[in-house]
């Protein structure tokens, strides 16, 4: 059966009704466009929506799960100041105690196959409190992650300060620049990489204060 | 004007009734099209297995002495003890089942994790929570550093008949353990045990947490 090309001339167009083409030579029928040229443009908007449809929401949760957790890294050279969180930081020194003392300043003996490791971090900011209620974490050159001041170093004794970014002072003008101690817990073998400072309203990024190899 | 058409409707008539049988069929196989779809929907559906089988947590078990890895902990089962008081800060705690104190080490892997979720559970899957009538820091309010192991005891209150029947399990999240990993031990608490402890009134004191020397 031969298919002929429907009459675009013809009023009322009687492709537009799925009927075959009573303008079309005896003996020969002709079939309305089909359903796909009838909707051509339908389908083809179709393609772009629904990748929209899919990509909108991957998208939403893509980004709710990259500001989930610190990703970005805002550094400087070693000892550098970093500018982050309406703030600018420095690690002053990094050092791991031989003598460990307790608040009353009694000596602590760790457990085996345990190391402190005593930051010491300065900070400069026209607003004291912005740093107010911050994460101090360490990374070892393996990616493990140590918290500042953790409960096990509080179980021998060691006093930890309320704040590890925020000025350890009840005055009323505080200061400009402060520093402040953090101390770490790690495996005897680890070896510091850096120190994170960690805003949660700042996530995904965070301060990387590189601590100089030895 | 409309004399020369009468041969053409004629025509349109008997071409109208061929495509109207051909539409019929079109139609038909439309209708097979959505019937055979439905059903290979309805046999896909039937086929998948259901949310709670897709999203089940993962189990790890191990044995008491054993380490079993939890994805961001390990944990190894040191012991089970038991009574019917439980000392606490604020005074004695009686119960009319049996308190279940399990004695584990715990270690962070990578970074540091707080364990959310603690239960015994039976082999009906009754799961029953540590308690919350004593202070047990060392769940939700404390860090696992890794690499820093600590021994901790976490207390549970049980029925008596039940004792004999319970596995311990561990998890980060205290209200999501879809698709994480659950760490499992069963304790080896025998029938006489358990009615030994139930008997015992000699008030429990849950071991301080610590950093095995």
């Amino acid at each position: 059966m031969s298919m002929t090309t429907p009459d675009q001339t013809s009023s009322p167009d009687p492709m537009s009704t799925g009927y075959p083409n009573a303008a079309a030579p005896v003996g020969t029928t002709v079939y309305a466009d089909s359903w796909w040229r009838r909707n051509r443009w339908g389908v083809a908007a179709l393609v772009p929506a629904l990748a929209l449809a899919l990509a909108v929401p991957i998208h939403d949760a893509y980004t709710a799960y990259g500001k989930s957790a610190p990703r970005t890294p805002v550094t400087a050279e070693s000892g550098d100041w970093v500018t982050y969180d309406k703030s600018q930081m420095r690690l002053s020194t990094m050092t791991s105690p031989a003598r460990i003392e307790d608040s009353i300043g009694s000596p602590v003996t760790l457990p085996a196959g345990l190391r402190v490791w005593r930051a010491t971090i300065t900070f400069r900011s026209q607003d004291a409190d912005a740093l107010d209620g911050c994460d101090v974490m360490l990374t070892d050159t393996s990616g493990n992650s140590y918290d500042g001041n953790p409960d096990e170093l509080s179980d021998l004794g060691l006093d930890a300060p309320l704040s590890a970014c925020a000025p350890d002072t009840m005055s009323v003008k505080p200061p400009k620049q402060w520093s402040t101690v953090v101390e770490f817990l790690l495996p005897a073998g680890a070896k510091p990489a850096g120190i994170r400072v960690i805003s949660a309203d700042q996530l995904p990024r965070y301060a990387w204060l590189t601590i100089a190899s030895r | 004007m409309t004399a020369g058409l009468g041969p053409i409707r004629n025509h349109r008539r008997s071409v109208l009734s061929a495509f109207r049988g051909g539409r019929i069929v079109r139609r038909a196989g439309h209708a097979l099209a959505i019937v055979a779809t439905l059903a290979a929907g309805a046999a896909i559906t039937d086929r998948t297995p259901d949310a709670d089988t897709q999203q089940h947590p993962f189990i790890r078990s191990a044995t008491v002495g054993h380490a079993v890895d939890a994805r961001t902990f390990d944990v190894t089962v040191l012991g089970v003890r038991g009574g019917a008081v439980l000392g606490g800060i604020s005074g004695s705690h009686d119960t009319s089942g049996v308190w279940v104190l399990v004695r584990m080490k715990l270690d962070a892997r990578t970074n540091p994790v707080s364990l959310g979720y603690a239960v015994l559970e039976d082999s009906d899957g009754r799961t029953y929570r540590a308690t919350g009538r004593v202070d047990q820091s060392i769940l939700g309010e404390r860090s696992l550093e890794p690499g820093v192991p600590v021994i901790a005891e976490i207390a549970f209150e049980v029925p008596t008949a039940l004792a004999q029947d319970m596995s311990l399990r561990l998890a980060v999240s205290p209200t999501d353990q879809r698709m994480d990993a659950v760490a499992q031990v069963r304790l080896p608490i025998t029938a006489g045990q358990a009615r030994q402890w139930h008997a015992d009134k000699n008030p429990l004191t849950l071991a301080a947490i610590s950093v095995p020397t």
